[in-house]
């Protein structure tokens, strides 16, 4: 995934897309208060500098899907591993809750279900079926859409060839509107994230601890 | 059928001086079983080792060669990878490995200790007498005939 | 050379006088502690009826009281350790009266030390998910993560433990059966064994005391050590330090001696074994104390000064934050428990009385349970991305496990010294010289200030 940050004008349409897309819980206002509510993506905003001359720095942060993801060896249940396509995946079923994997990851990008889902009516029939549920004491976060990835692969070899640009959109991508995200397969030389990345604006976060993040951001144009 | 002759003793050296009387008269060593609330640290002449030592060890290696196939075939059988690290991960391998050595070593310890101990099986508790728990100290004799047990019943309780 | 002559009778009268009588105390002691643990199991029952929210962990901040109080607990348990075996293989006569005291602090703290990972669980009914076992989902414990090594670790060593309390316990069990009648009898005897004090017999069971001994010390400092990679394996800052592992076990030994200690002056004063526990022991273990101190300061100081002098952004955050942040009172208070008070009074002659080694532990053991919050928790609460920094405060659930498991440790011991005599009597009695009668004589020579009892 590729992140524009001179794009991003920090509007959050990204964080309720995805919201809706992977039936993430609201979890109330005293529960938010305790530092609970659960935000799959992000936009982290940051202020540079006093006033009158104030920057507002947005950055969309989500899981990075690490090629080395800190998270998980520290699994005491292969709940989360890594797939052969690169994304680090969260098994719900298999989760105990022991939040290990939440504390080793640098990006805090982990979330943790304290308590049991509830969805007041009438969001309870906003739900979308492809995206499981999750339970009470389980750990979730993002899957750059997984739902959609596979769909898209299925389509792929129904038609017989390979996954290209515009076949996955994840929610968040979808959303936004100044176009500040790309998604696609860096694998590919011709796919946009693949150019992209190797824009002299490319930085990754938190380089320096050697996870290997898959998320590229653009950023230092002005 | 043979017959337990037992002996109370109020300390130590009464007990250790009907140990020699005993030897004296030629009662085999073997036959002789010395009780007391308290390891004395007798000589023990003609006593076979204990091999409780090389049963740790062996339990030790035991452990080991489990742990070893545990962590391995199960991470090769579970087959996924968690960040980065290879499938087979010896140095966090080991660390299971260490704990399952130790555990086996516990476990052969105890075991050997109350086989060669003679604990823990019917008929343990014979030729005994409570006043061991006195603090006082009890020689039984074990005697194959009533020769032998009249020797022994004289030196063991005399009067 | 002052002699004290003592039967046999005597000591065993004293000795078991517990096991054989039951106070008031002890019904009060039960039924307080009893108390305790009821109430902690009543707050987990809400937990798990409601879920873990009802805790005060949030995120940033996953662990909290939670991981504080299993740390807390295995080194508690590093007591036994140290005493029974270092002190056994180095042939320290002055351990005798002290051995069973630490090896069931051991046993019990580990116990309770080991319910936290579960405890801690979003979902703890599946907690067995943890333990490999063939099953036909072909899953697999992850033997990577240091949350299984604990596992194994804390395993091995309750096993471990357990086996080297029980085997020196055999002959004091024995001597109850003998002093029984009845279901009691029937009871120890099946305990036991059949136990009958062959010279064999002791032959064979020091033997493998003396194996267990050697075995036991390498697992427990494998076992603190795999707790702190708990924390060492991962990124955060001031979390991945080299220095977690001895630092982990140094402060166990500590906490270990400083709980010791505190069991003692108890015992001593309510089972009135005033001549068995005496000053000579207190001041031993207060010089062990004195020890450990210093090298828990030297840790500490090691640790701090490396972070400070590095100034790396991420791991200075969490630094400030304990040395003049928000979570300064409490650091300074730990220092103030652990080594600032604790030393001066352990290293003066004068000072380190009964009553000053059971105060100074008494302030060491509260200090080791805020420092194992002080390591956790401010480093959870300063992640890398500020914008996700957070705070953290317990709820009553967690304060009620907390105590109650302090209520269940007392509890498990008190019933414990009902059941067995809590000092080792055939190893108390080994350590002194036959008289001709026999008395026992307990020696002392006021030119080595010590006494061999």
């Amino acid at each position: 995934m590729v992140i524009d940050l001179d794009r991003c004008t920090g509007c959050e349409a990204c964080v309720v897309a995805c919201r809706v897309e992977n039936n993430i819980p609201t979890v109330g206002p005293e529960e938010a208060a305790k530092g609970r509510s659960i935000n799959w993506i992000r936009v982290e905003r940051y202020f540079e500098g006093e006033y009158p001359d104030v920057k507002a720095r947005f950055m969309p942060v989500l899981c990075q899907h690490c090629e080395e993801a800190p998270c998980e060896p520290v699994c005491p249940v292969y709940a989360t591993y890594h797939t052969d396509e690169g994304l680090n995946a969260q098994v719900y079923n298999r989760c105990v809750g022991t939040r290990y994997c939440a504390n080793n990851c640098p990006y805090t990008v982990r979330f943790f279900n304290f308590f049991n889902p509830v969805w007041d009516a009438p969001l309870d029939k906003a739900l979308n079926p492809e995206v499981s549920v999750r339970t009470g004491g389980v750990m979730e976060k993002c899957t750059f859409c997984i739902q959609r990835i596979r769909k898209g692969e299925d389509k792929a070899r129904d038609e017989r060839r390979e996954v290209r640009d515009g076949d996955v959109t994840p929610a968040c991508v979808q959303t936004c509107e100044t176009k500040a995200m790309y998604f696609g397969n860096i694998a590919d030389p011709e796919s946009e994230v693949s150019k992209l990345s190797k824009s002299n604006r490319a930085m990754r976060l938190l380089d320096e601890l050697g996870t290997k993040p898959r998320v590229v951001y653009l950023n230092k144009g002005d | 059928m043979t017959v337990n002759e037992l002996g109370v003793f109020d300390s130590p050296q009464e007990a250790i001086a009907a140990l020699r009387e005993l030897k004296r008269e030629g009662v085999p060593a073997s036959s002789i079983t010395v009780m007391s609330s308290e390891p004395l640290h007798l000589e023990t002449d003609g006593a076979p080792a204990s091999r409780i030592g090389g049963f740790a060890i062996a339990g030790g290696l035991i452990g080991a060669g489990f742990a070893l196939v545990l962590t391995s075939w199960t991470s090769r059988q579970v087959g996924l990878v968690t960040g980065g690290m290879p499938i087979i991960s010896p140095w966090a391998f080991g660390i299971v490995v260490f704990e399952l050595t130790a555990l086996g070593a516990i476990l052969a310890t105890l075991g050997r200790m109350i086989y060669e101990a003679g604990l823990a099986r019917p008929g343990a508790l014979i030729a005994y007498d409570r006043a061991v728990a006195d603090g006082r100290i009890v020689v039984s004799v074990n005697c194959v005939d009533d020769a032998a047990c009249e020797i022994a019943r004289n030196i063991l309780t005399p009067s | 050379m002052r002699a004290e002559q003592r039967t046999n009778a005597k000591i065993d009268k004293d000795l078991l006088r517990p096991v054989m009588n039951t106070g008031r105390g002890w019904y009060i002691t039960v039924a307080l502690s009893g108390a305790m643990f009821l109430a902690a199991i009543g707050a987990f029952g809400y937990q798990l009826a409601r879920g873990i929210g009802v805790w005060g962990i949030n995120r940033p901040v996953m662990w909290a009281f939670d991981v504080t109080n299993f740390v807390f607990w295995i080194g508690i348990s590093h007591a036994g350790t140290l005493i029974s075996a270092i002190l056994r293989v180095t042939g320290a006569e002055w351990r005798r009266p002290v051995t069973r005291c630490a090896e069931a602090i051991t046993v019990f703290a580990l116990m309770i030390g080991a319910m936290f990972p579960i405890i801690h669980l979003g979902r703890p009914w599946l907690f067995y998910w943890l333990v490999p076992y063939p099953n036909e989902r072909g899953l697999w414990p992850n033997f990577r993560s240091p949350l299984a090594w604990d596992f194994f670790a804390i395993n091995t060593y309750l096993l471990g433990s357990l086996v080297y309390l029980y085997l020196p316990l055999i002959p004091d069990v024995a001597l109850v059966r003998d002093r029984s009648n009845g279901l009691r009898k029937r009871l120890y005897g099946a305990l036991s064994l059949g136990w009958r004090g062959t010279q064999l017999q002791w032959a064979r069971l020091e033997k493998a005391v003396q194996v267990m001994a050697v075995v036991i010390i390498p697992v427990a400092v494998s076992v603190h050590t795999i707790v702190s990679w708990d924390f060492a394996m991962t990124i955060r800052p001031m979390w991945h330090s080299t220095i977690f592992g001895p630092y982990f076990v140094a402060g166990a030994i500590f906490s270990g001696i400083a709980a010791l200690i505190l069991a003692m002056g108890v015992i001593r004063r309510v089972f009135h074994l005033e001549e068995y526990l005496r000053p000579v022991h207190f001041n031993n273990l207060g010089l062990l104390l004195l020890t450990m101190s210093l090298i828990w300061f030297y840790f500490t100081f090691s640790e701090y000064l490396t972070v400070w002098y590095g100034n790396q952004p991420g791991e200075m955050e969490v630094f400030r934050s304990k040395i003049s942040g928000a979570y300064a009172p409490l650091f300074w208070g730990m220092v103030l428990c652990c080594f600032v008070i604790p030393a001066p009074v352990l290293a003066f002659k004068r000072l380190r009385t009964i009553r000053g080694t059971v105060i100074a532990s008494a302030l060491v053991v509260a200090g080791m349970w805020v420092e194992r919050f002080l390591i956790i928790v401010p480093t959870l609460a300063k992640p890398e991305l500020s914008f996700n920094w957070g705070s953290y405060r317990p709820t009553w659930v967690e304060v009620t496990l907390a105590f109650g498991t302090v209520g269940y440790f007392v509890l498990l011991y008190t019933v414990f010294t009902k059941l067995f005599p809590i000092i080792a009597v055939w190893e108390y009695k080994e350590g002194l010289p036959f008289g001709e009668h026999g008395e026992r004589t307990i020696v002392s020579t006021p030119e080595a200030g010590l006494e061999s009892a």
